[in-house]
């Protein structure tokens, strides 16, 4: 048929051809595009839709009800003996004089069970609120002052529109008697919105209200630093001598199969490792950073190693020539020349490593990081819990107000990841242009 | 006339034959490989990258302010013999160097020898201009640093300054020296690995197809500079140009195959080759 | 042996670059010396026909056609031009390239010496003193015994070049001393005290006529000496013919 047509009268030209051809790959390339299109579309989609939700559920987290009451800071109470002893002043019994503010407010309010309805309405944390006030200002005692004190969580849900006012009360967690008296505060003024500084300056708490991300957020700092000092110097150390200074044998090609396969781990694993060999065999303490960035570390070396020897890679081997032309010994080839070419890969190799060790959970549960800790940890060794595990507990407490404090915390999480997710791509464009 | 026909075709056939099996014994080299001032001399040099023989028995010396250059087709082993007298090829795996090369009478693959003040003494300069991603004046200074060549910041500007002046780069770098190499063009850059490597007062320079990253006119001025080292340094230079090669060099060798099948006055081989291989190659009858 | 040749007119040793094109303007350049080459021996013979047998009718069309190898020569150093600047010939080709040049000059320059004998032959005959053939049978042998030695020496130059044949080119150094011989013997005759039948004036213009067919056949030793320039590297100009043939000889045979 060919040779028909090649003898045949009219010979076609190749331009026909593809003329003819050309509309179908036209509408071929288009549908690629628009399918292309259509993914990202969906991908952002989701991107968004999970953002929404977690900003949606989260944001009224990083505001606080607050109750004003007239407390009078009665000697009596707080200072019998007029000696000013800050041990007696820390001792006082503080809730009395809420209790005493709270009857001015509702003098109606006699009945014992409705006092105490009425008690609850404050946060058990107020009182230390008040026993700051007068410790830092003795002063204080014998006025009567006007306090902006915390509310319980029932009532920051409340004023938050979470808890449906119109519901039956039996449906509702909030009893019609206190929903009156919290309209009757916000109709005189008595009730307000303020930004929550306890979510970023406390510890976690039983309480919501007085629940905060600090102690996590100074264990995720302290997990991290180390997780760097350990897993950088090694990951760098181990892809310069592997890619640079190795000979090229079974044995290297063992250990370069097996770091790759080790960034495949699932990374319980890693946690199952350091109970098994940092707790069991080291006696490290357990639950906190120390053997959090320990196991991290493991965790994140495949990373950090891959990332480096794809750095040291991309640097061209002239370099090396020119340098070991000139005289330079190896070292000193790597050292002034190859290593700072490698380098931004390399930071961005590793900012991408600690992302991921900060997001990391599942391998802390093994190691007791999920362990209830209060306080913030004040050093390597000092008992903490790192920020998603500290999701993971709040996601798992049953009061309405620690899912916005979950979706709030998710946020700072998401900010620190964009954040250094950031700083790689802005570390590798500023080298790059360089080069 | 036809007996030649013959000739070449049976020798085409012996060549082919001995590429697949690569156990050909070494030519015998056409042409005198001695001179009488000699600043490295090599002798029955082999190189093997694993199994693979990439020279086979090459003597060549170079002579005290010289320039051999070292023609021949792709895969002949010129680069590969060039890269043996600096111990570049130290850093290859599996490449393995027998026989003797000697500069100053000193065998440079001795045991006892280092290579990196070898490399002092032998330097290099690259196809690809690689100048580092530093300033000029580190470019041309860092040698010297690393060798510690200079007690001083003056000693080491004037160390700086002589050798870009002696690449003849100086009158154009002189008010940017703080500038990275990087962002010369292509032939000056090339002049700057000159100077690098003239930094450390080599005896000889070894270019490894100094020009064929760069147009005619920087071509033309890195040759006049190779005249004007000629003075100074003994120069070994590998070329694909061979107009380059007849242009600059005193003498040319010709590798093939990783042979040297013939070196004489370049006079000679440019103009009258005793080896119909040399001929055939220079003459671009090569396949 | 020269059958060969003629087989395999361009020989391998222009032949077989990896450029094809410059093969074909190495061909084309020794094309135009080969016509060259065969015109002029085509012009000898007529001139010496119109010398010997007093065709007058030759010697004017050796006269027309002289223009047209001038015009060749031209040809070929235009190539040869081109060739240089575009191919910048080495080894070799540069040999050959040069070689060409100068034998262009020679092959001119014999076709010159064509014409020369063709204006002998018609000043001879100037004014009727002479119509016809010589009246000398021993001299017309003479003449044709030269034009013999020198046409063959140049043909066989020429087949030489056509293949850079080392061996035409030995044949016709070889072939020189029998057109000593023979150039001697004519102006031997010619030198006669008391040779009959010739103006003084004629037997001038006889002598310049052998001479001229003698110097045909020294352009045939110089181009052959350019055949061997190529194809050994060697300028064996000025050199002791009998050694050179000699170690030549033995060259080839070891």
């Amino acid at each position: 048929m060919n040779n028909a047509r090649a003898a045949g009268a009219p010979p076609q030209r190749t331009i026909d051809i593809v003329n003819a051809s050309l509309k179908r790959r036209y509408a071929k390339e288009r549908r690629f595009r628009l399918l292309g299109l259509g993914a990202v579309v969906l991908g952002l989609l989701f991107v968004a839709l999970l953002f929404a939700d977690i900003v949606g559920k989260g944001y009224t987290a990083f505001q606080q009800t607050y109750i004003q009451l007239p407390v009078t800071f009665d000697a009596s109470v707080i200072d019998p003996e007029g000696a000013l002893d800050p041990e007696t002043l820390r001792r006082a019994n503080y809730a009395a004089l809420i209790r005493k503010a709270q009857r001015e407010v509702f003098p109606e309010v006699t009945a014992r069970r409705d006092t105490r309805a009425l008690g609850s309405m404050i946060s058990v944390g107020a009182s230390s609120h008040l026993r700051d006030m007068v410790l830092a200002d003795p002063d204080l005692i014998g006025t009567t002052k006007e306090v902006w004190l915390l509310a319980d969580d029932d009532i920051d849900m409340l004023v938050k529109g979470h808890i449906d006012r119109t519901l039956p009360e039996s449906e509702r967690r909030v009893k019609d008697q206190t929903l009156g008296w919290v309209e009757r505060l916000e109709s005189e003024g008595r009730i307000e919105k303020r930004f929550n500084t306890i979510f970023f300056t406390h510890g976690t708490s039983r309480e919501p209200e007085l629940a905060g991300i600090a102690g996590a957020l100074m264990g995720s700092f302290y997990t991290l630093a180390l997780t760097l000092l350990f897993s950088f110097p090694i990951g760098v150390g181990a892809a310069l001598y592997l890619e640079e200074f190795a000979p090229k044998n079974r044995w290297t090609d063992l250990i370069e199969v097996n770091i790759n396969n080790l960034a495949a781990v699932p990374s319980i694993v890693f946690g199952l490792l350091g109970l098994a060999v940092f707790i069991g065999i080291f006696g490290v303490p357990r639950s906190t950073p120390l053997i959090a960035a320990l196991v991290l570390s493991l965790m994140t070396l495949p990373t950090i190693i891959i990332a480096s020897r794809a750095a040291l890679k991309s640097v061209p081997p002239s370099i090396r020539e020119a340098a070991l032309g000139v005289g330079a010994s190896p070292l000193q080839t790597q050292l002034h020349h190859v290593l700072p070419l490698a380098m931004p890969g390399m930071l961005t190799g590793t900012i991408i490593g600690m992302a991921q060790a900060l997001g990391e959970t599942a391998p802390l549960l093994m190691i007791g990081m999920i362990a209830f800790i209060v306080d913030i940890p004040s050093g390597f060794t000092s008992p903490s819990t790192v920020l998603p595990v500290q999701i993971f507990l709040w996601a798992d407490s049953p009061e309405r107000a620690f899912v916005e404090r979950t979706s709030a915390a998710i946020m700072v999480l998401l900010a620190f990841l964009i954040l250094m997710n950031l700083t790689a791509v802005l570390l590798r464009r500023r080298f790059e242009r360089r080069w | 006339m036809s007996t030649t026909v013959d000739e070449m075709s049976r020798r085409t056939g012996a060549m082919s034959s001995a590429e697949l099996s690569g156990e050909r014994e070494s030519r015998a080299t056409v042409g005198d490989v001695t001179v009488a001032n000699p600043r490295m001399v090599c002798r029955d040099v082999d190189v093997w990258y694993g199994a693979k023989q990439a020279i086979k028995g090459v003597s060549l010396d170079i002579g005290k302010n010289e320039v051999v250059s070292m023609i021949g087709p792709s895969g002949c082993g010129k680069s590969t013999f060039l890269r043996c007298l600096n111990r570049m090829n130290d850093t290859i795996d599996g490449c393995r160097v027998t026989g003797s090369i000697q500069l100053d009478g000193q065998d440079i693959y001795d045991k006892g020898l280092d290579p990196v003040p070898l490399r002092a003494q032998v330097g290099m300069v690259f196809q690809k201009p690689n100048p580092f991603p530093k300033s000029i004046y580190e470019n041309v200074a860092y040698g010297a640093r690393i060798h510690g060549l200079t007690n001083n910041k003056a000693e080491l500007d004037e160390l700086v300054s002589a050798s870009l002046q002696k690449a003849g780069l100086w009158n154009e770098v002189k008010d940017r020296l703080d500038q990275p190499g990087t962002g010369l063009s292509g032939g000056q850059q090339q002049r700057l690995c000159i100077a690098r490597t003239i930094a450390v007062s080599p005896e000889v320079i070894l270019m490894d197809e100094p020009c064929s990253a760069l147009d005619p006119i920087a071509t033309a001025i890195i040759e006049e500079l190779i005249d004007e080292l000629r003075a100074n340094y003994s120069i070994a230079i590998v070329t694909h140009s061979m107009q380059q090669a007849a242009r600059v060099s005193q003498r040319t060798a010709y590798f093939h195959l990783g042979d040297l099948i013939e070196v004489g006055e370049t006079n000679q081989i440019f103009t009258n080759p005793k080896h119909r291989l040399t001929e055939d190659y220079i003459t671009g009858r090569f396949g | 042996m020269v059958g060969d040749n003629t087989a395999a007119p361009v020989g391998d040793i222009a032949g077989g670059h990896t450029v094809r094109r410059y093969d074909q303007e190495l061909a084309k350049l020794r094309g135009i010396i080969l016509d060259m080459g065969q015109r002029v021996i085509e012009q000898t013979q007529a001139a010496v026909a119109a010398l010997v047998d007093g065709k007058d009718t030759q010697a004017y069309r050796v006269l027309d056609r002289e223009p047209q190898i001038d015009f060749l020569s031209l040809d070929a150093d235009e190539e040869i031009f081109r060739v240089i600047a575009r191919r910048q010939p080495t080894a070799v080709d540069l040999r050959i390239v040069l070689a060409l040049s100068r034998i262009a000059g020679d092959v001119e320059r014999a076709g010159d010496k064509a014409v020369r004998i063709a204006r002998q032959s018609l000043a001879l005959r100037e004014g009727g003193l002479m119509p016809g053939a010589l009246p000398s049978d021993a001299l017309k042998d003479l003449l044709r015994k030269l034009d013999d030695h020198a046409c063959c020496m140049f043909e066989r130059s020429i087949q030489a070049v056509a293949g850079f044949d080392v061996e035409l080119a030995l044949g016709v150094f070889e072939d020189e001393p029998r057109l000593f011989g023979a150039s001697d013997e004519a102006r031997d005759f010619l030198g006669q005290e008391d040779l009959a039948g010739f103006t003084p004036r004629q037997i001038v213009c006889l002598l310049t006529g052998a001479h001229a067919l003698e110097r045909i056949g020294n352009h045939a030793s110089n181009i052959a000496e350019q055949v061997i320039y190529v194809s050994e590297g060697k300028d064996i100009r000025y050199r002791n013919r009998e050694i050179l043939i000699e170690t030549l000889r033995r060259d080839r045979a070891s």
